[in-house]
């Protein structure tokens, strides 16, 4: 395989070393230790899951030089794979008690496992001694294996002899914590071997296996754990856990009613999402709340925040820089990622027309920022009025490619391994690692436009669309006659943003809309779902007066490619009503024809209005 | 053993009589192909549908029942619900092939979906009968047949994606996550499963040349493979840890085996199974999760199909009988043949 | 072993020892021996029995009624271990009767409802029945945790008796000095009954003049430090208690079965010498006491905890705040 410096890894699969070496912190002021429960809300990509896995041990003792029981806390990281804790069967049991008790002990058993093995992966440094190998053997004979209740099941009952066996005389540290992870993997299964006993029955099953809980197991062993004079003793335990959304329903009101339990000086919970975080009732169907039973922190709205116009550029600059570095490559990042020069000489020509016609008409606050406005929209507006033509503008260059990724690394990452896989294609590189270095040093601007436009058109599920009405009602579930609603309220408003940017308005960059009134639940059932699938990002607007506020929702930058729109900024927004949000879904064409006639909707230049975020 | 037939034939393949025939209504016309030549030799047929696709398969349910007339009965499954599905399957599929005895039983399994499919089979493993089972599939002619060359397309996007009931693996916590996809043409929705399962390893299966199911002269099916060889290539460059192997999309028993070879080399693995391609793989897949419970198997429930343009029918149909497969050993031959797999402790 | 033979034979005996030796407070707690269990089970059956006799619905099927008397047995069993968190050992003792119960589901729902007679919730809370499920299906069919938990809380709590009392070390005066003012109490118990006619618990108490005359210890496990109170402050602290009980436990059961007020008779007796012979004489006429809701309710403005920072005037500040900007 070849190296490719814009591989996006898992960050549960990478060493402390290579995390470090990569990792370039969100934020300063983003901090989420404390001893208080978090959620981390934040689209897939954003950043959240390496924020957590720098939280483990290993990065922590790189991070600040201190060995592992001086670090001020214990992260146990652990990541929720789809399909992982959730299976099809716990529909079975879903109005069942079973279900609960059964998704607790799955919840507990798979966090236990994950204790050990998180110890074994992020905290060996600090732990090849014999005095910690004796005292982690005194913790698992003593605290944890006795605490585990094997009901009736042998194969449970012979497991937990085998483990102790094992543990007895285990040698190395490792024996010792794979011993204790195997055994709550077991416990795990156990789990899963009753669910699948529920597959295709509906009579009850009975169960006479394990059962864990949190209370009389988990938190305890945890305790227990942080006790240790080769823990960081005395101080909180973290647990790291990323993309609850994959939980299911029982195992998110398990997971609530531990967040709701005070006690965060022992034990806190962060837990990150991707804004699909199913419920936050308990098990007995309280509802937990911020700030009383935990902090919340949306890690978009920080890269799409009033305060990221240069940020999140500057961050991934960084980032992208440091992985280029990596690999022996210290040239700046607009000579890696360059512009097509024709177009941007082109473009710097209409700016300078434009500043010298606006510096005698005076108009504008500042003749250059009026001339950034108008130069690149005027550009694709001369290019053409056919589609086709268009389509010969170029989206290259690393402000475009950075703007294009809307805040979210990994889309810009994503985009950056393609066009780096397709330049080496293009350049015969043969396969197998290049010794010494990268084997591309550039990537050309036609392979940077072309993976930007067949990611955009993939985000639009699928194809090059014309506007067409999409049939919605009746022949589908009601998932995807949703997300058919969805892709025609994008088509319409990505249809819309084009015909401003192309008409004579004086704001033409526009990429977002407010809602003027309060639609229904269906329609912003529609906007809620664009929201939690990143095609929108919510922000609120006021005016200067501050009388009203009103939802905004920007259109995601990765489909500015899809509808030929500048992707380099945005500072106008379109006020939209319930009628043309509803013309929008059912009819996209239609609701772009009466937009142009002046019939729904009006543009707002919001340098009149005090502005909530994004602007630029 | 795997019988490859022309639909011509197929009456000279199969008993004088079949107690039950079962099939799924569909968009496609595929769905009318085995049906057509043996409705007259069948005694009761069960026509199964989706609740929410009724309107796209009226067309063909109707077809199907006036070739069955007072003998066909319809069966309505949920999308949304594979244990409704799985429930109403069992009383109505699994309740009459009890009736039917020894006889002989047929389903056409080429136009159920993946997840129902397996949802049967497992059905069936778990009601033993002496009933002969053989199931069918009609081989499909040219995909995706109402657009041009470039526009090739034939499901988009992707709703859930969810462990398929009867098949949830035993997955350990302290294992990384192996994602096996047995590649089909729809590679979009490939590329959407890794990005939402994020699996530490990748192991792409593409469907054996020599055992494949399309003839190449279609040039839109040619544009589907090409699509997929990019597909792989741009994994294999981007993604971290990429492997590959290959299964027969035609036979079953060497899809199951396969499968069961590649996942061993992954047994410190935990394994999931997602099959994408032809329905006899899909049956190979269910085989091997059947025979090894800690493999799960996972479906991703696409947002739309290409109703209109499916595919064509082609002229060829697959016959298999499922009992052979079914006996095979279980746990201690099995043992045998792919140790690593079977110490669930491990 | 049935679990009733294996709790009479090995954990019954052993529990008021466990109360003495091993809290965190030791002494001589009231009685939580063998007989304690089945008066429980007996005071669950006076609060039922009227309406089964009467074929009321009581929102109980037999499966609850089973659950029922499974918790009632279990409950203050973990006091083999001492008093602090007792309730939380219901499970450890349970799972040494591994057949008890159907599986391991049922099990884990008698545990809960067992341990919901006491104890705070994680949260630090005292609601600890509304942490069960309202309603739920088992294996065995439909039941009502919480109703059931109720009934098994109630029933504890209205089981207090003279016969808990340690009587002679009371008389004797061995009594270390933290625990009498339990015995005390439990000694003046001159009856305690539920009177299903006018679901009304009376509660009859006599309390010996000289006993009143001096304040004694306050039990140490009750408080933060040592404190001193007369024997009737006490005993009207437990009829306080009794009544938060009884209304907390009203909230999550049939109305049939629930008391709606409790009747407190207070006699004070003393004991004098009339021509060489002790005689009890009354020293002051009993009072009786009742406890219910009535009148007007008092709005008690809890729930607007709910709308913290929405008073009319906070709302009214914030919009005054916008017009000023």
């Amino acid at each position: 395989m070849n190296t490719n410096p814009f591989k996006v890894y898992s960050p549960e699969e990478m060493s402390a070393e290579q995390v470090m070496k990569l990792f370039v912190p969100v934020a300063e002021s983003l901090e989420i230790g404390g001893p208080e429960h978090v959620f981390i809300h934040g689209h897939r990509g954003c950043g959240k899951s390496m924020m957590l896995r720098t939280m483990a041990p290993d990065c922590q003792m790189i991070a600040t030089g201190k060995q592992l029981n001086e670090l001020p806390y214990l992260g146990i990281y652990a990541t929720i794979k789809a399909t992982g804790l959730d299976v099809a069967e716990y529909d079975r049991l879903k109005d069942q008690y079973a279900g609960l008790v059964l998704a607790e002990h799955s919840l507990v058993s798979f966090l236990g496992s994950k204790v050990f093995q998180s110890v074994a992966q992020n905290c060996m440094p600090g732990l090849d001694t014999t005095h910690a190998r004796d005292e982690f053997r005194k913790f698992v004979l003593q605290d944890v294996l006795p605490r585990i209740q094997p009901g009736s099941d042998e194969r449970a009952i012979a497991l937990l002899a085998q483990a102790l066996t094992q543990i007895k005389d285990a040698q190395s540290m490792l024996d010792i914590l794979n011993a204790a992870s195997a055994v709550l993997d077991a416990m795990y299964g156990a789990a899963l071997d009753y669910l699948r006993r529920n597959s295709f029955t509906t009579e009850y099953q009975s169960y006479k296996g394990p059962l864990l809980g949190y209370r009389d197991f988990l938190y305890p062993v945890m305790c227990r754990l942080k006790s240790l004079s080769v823990m960081p003793a005395g101080k909180p335990i973290y647990v790291l856990l990323d993309d609850a959304d994959n939980l299911n329903i029982l195992q998110t009101q398990v997971l609530n009613t531990w967040v709701s339990y005070r006690t965060g000086r022992d034990v806190a919970f962060k837990i990150s999402t991707q804004l699909a975080y199913k419920t936050y009732l308990t098990t007995s169907r309280q509802r937990i709340e911020t700030p009383h039973d935990f902090r919340e922190i949306h890690v978009s709205s920080i890269h799409t925040g009033s305060s990221s116009a240069n940020r999140y550029p500057q961050w991934v600059e960084k980032v992208v820089q440091k992985r280029l570095n990596d690999f022996g490559i210290t040239a700046d990042i607009s000579d890696f990622f360059p512009e097509d020069e024709e177009q941007e000489d082109a473009i710097t020509a209409i700016a300078e027309s434009l500043k010298k016609q606006w510096a005698i008409k005076r108009r504008g606050y500042r003749a250059g920022d009026d001339a950034y406005r108008y130069a690149r929209p005027d550009y694709i507006k001369q290019l053409g009025g056919t589609s086709k033509n268009r389509s010969t503008y170029r989206y290259s260059g690393f402000q475009q490619l950075v703007h294009i990724s809307s805040g979210i690394i990994r889309f810009f990452l994503d985009n950056a391994s393609t066009m780096y896989a397709q330049q080496e294609i293009k350049d015969e590189v043969p396969t197998g690692d290049m010794p010494g270095g990268l084997s591309v040093t550039r990537i050309d601007p036609t392979i940077q436009d072309l993976v930007v436009r067949t990611a955009a058109d993939e985000l639009m599920l699928g194809g090059f669309d014309r506007l067409e009405q999409e049939l919605i009602a009746g022949v589908a579930t009601d998932e995807a006659k949703e997300l058919k609603a969805l892709r025609n309220l994008l088509r319409a408003l990505g249809g819309i943003f084009q015909e401003i940017l192309l008409s004579n308005r004086s704001e033409r960059r526009v990429f977002s809309i407010a809602l003027s009134d309060d639609p229904p639940d269906e329609i912003m059932k529609i906007i809620r779902l664009g929201v939690r699938n990143g095609y929108f990002y919510e922000a609120a607007i006021g005016t200067k007066e501050g009388k009203w506020r009103t939802r905004r929702y920007i259109m995601t930058r990765r489909l500015a490619p899809h509808f030929t729109l500048d992707p380099t900024g945005f500072s106008g927004y379109l006020f939209v009503t319930t009628e043309l949000l509803a013309m929008a879904i059912q009819n996209p064409k239609q609701a772009v024809v009466l937009f142009k006639e002046n019939r729904l909707g009006s543009v707002v230049d919001d340098r009149q209005l005090a502005l909530g975020l994004g602007n630029d | 053993m795997t019988n490859r037939v022309q639909l011509t034939d197929l009456g000279r393949q199969l008993p004088a009589r079949i107690d039950l025939f079962v099939c799924a209504a569909s968009f496609e016309a595929r769905c009318r192909s085995i049906a057509s030549p043996i409705a007259s030799v069948t005694s009761s047929a069960i026509i199964v549908r989706n609740r929410e696709s009724l309107a796209s398969s009226a067309a063909e349910a109707e077809k199907l029942q006036s070739l069955f007339g007072d003998k066909a009965s319809e069966v309505i499954l949920s999308l949304e619900s594979p244990t409704q599905t799985a429930d109403v399957l069992a009383s109505s599929i699994i309740a009459k092939i009890k009736e039917v005895g020894s006889g002989n039983v047929f389903i056409d399994i080429t136009t159920f979906t993946h997840e129902q499919l397996l949802i049967l089979l497992g059905l069936i493993r778990e009601h033993p009968t002496p009933a002969t089972i053989t199931l069918g599939y009609t081989s499909a002619g040219e995909y995706s047949t109402n657009t041009t060359d470039e526009d090739v397309w034939l499901s988009r996007g992707v709703t859930t994606i969810r462990s398929v009931l009867g098949y949830p693996g035993r997955l350990s916590p302290s294992k990384r996550l192996h994602l096996m996809i047995l590649v089909g043409f729809e590679s979009e929705r490939a590329q959407l499963i890794i990005e939402r399962l994020e699996p530490a390893q990748i192991s792409l299966g593409i469907g054996d040349q020599a055992q494949s199911v399309s003839p190449e002269h279609f040039s839109r099916n040619a544009r589907f493979h090409a699509r997929l060889k990019e597909f792989v290539d741009r994994q294999m460059r981007t993604g971290t840890a990429v492997d590959t192997f290959t299964f027969s999309c035609i036979d079953a028993d060497d899809a199951r085996k396969a499968v069961l070879a590649h996942a061993s080399k992954h047994a410190d693995s935990n394994t999931v199974i997602c099959p994408m391609n032809t329905k006899i793989s899909t049956i190979g897949a269910g085989l091997a999760a059947l025979e090894y419970p800690q493999l799960q198997i996972i479906y991703a429930s696409p947002m739309e199909y290409n109703e209109t343009g499916y595919s064509s029918p082609g002229n060829t149909v697959t016959l298999f009988e499922l009992q052979e497969l079914l006996r095979e050993p279980h746990l201690p031959q099995a043992a045998a043949a792919h140790p690593s797999l079977t110490n669930l402790e491990s | 072993m049935s679990l009733l033979s294996y709790l009479r034979e090995k954990i019954y005996p052993g529990i008021n020892a466990g109360l003495a030796f091993l809290s965190r407070s030791p002494g001589i707690y009231t009685d939580h021996g063998p007989e304690h269990f089945d008066e429980v089970v007996r005071y669950a059956g006076f609060l039922l029995e009227k309406p089964l006799k009467d074929g009321t619905e009581i929102g109980l099927g037999p499966y609850d009624v089973f659950l029922l008397l499974m918790a009632i047995r279990l409950h203050d069993t973990g006091n083999i271990a001492g008093r602090e968190h007792h309730e939380r050992r219901v499970g450890e003792i349970l799972a040494k009767v591994p057949n008890a119960c159907s599986d391991r589901f049922e099990a884990d729902l008698v545990t809960r409802i067992a341990a919901a007679h006491g104890g705070k919730t994680e949260a630090g809370s005292k609601d600890t029945i509304a942490e069960l499920p309202e309603r739920d299906t088992i294996g065995a069919g439909p039941c009502s945790p919480r109703a059931i938990a109720a009934l098994v809380r109630f029933a504890d709590e209205i089981c207090e008796h003279r016969g808990r009392a340690a009587i002679v070390l009371l008389e004797s005066g061995r009594l270390p000095p933290g625990n009498k003012l339990f015995h005390l109490y439990a000694a003046s118990i001159k009856s305690a009954m539920p009177h299903r006619e006018t679901k009304t618990f009376k509660l009859k108490l006599n309390f010996d003049s000289k006993n009143l005359e001096k304040k004694f210890p306050t039990p140490l496990h009750k408080q933060q430090r040592p404190d001193e109170h007369y024997l009737l402050d006490d005993a009207y602290e437990r009829i306080a208690k009794l009544n938060a009980e009884r209304i907390y436990c009203n909230r999550f059961i049939d109305p049939v079965l629930r008391t709606d007020r409790i009747e407190a008779e207070i006699s004070i007796v003393r004991q004098v010498r009339i021509e060489g012979q002790v005689v009890t004489q009354k020293w002051a006429k009993p009072k009786v006491v009742i406890i219910e809701e009535q009148g007007y309710p008092e709005p008690d403005g809890l729930w607007k905890g709910q709308l913290r920072g929405m008073s009319g005037s906070a709302i009214a500040k914030k919009l005054a705040k916008e017009k000023d900007r």
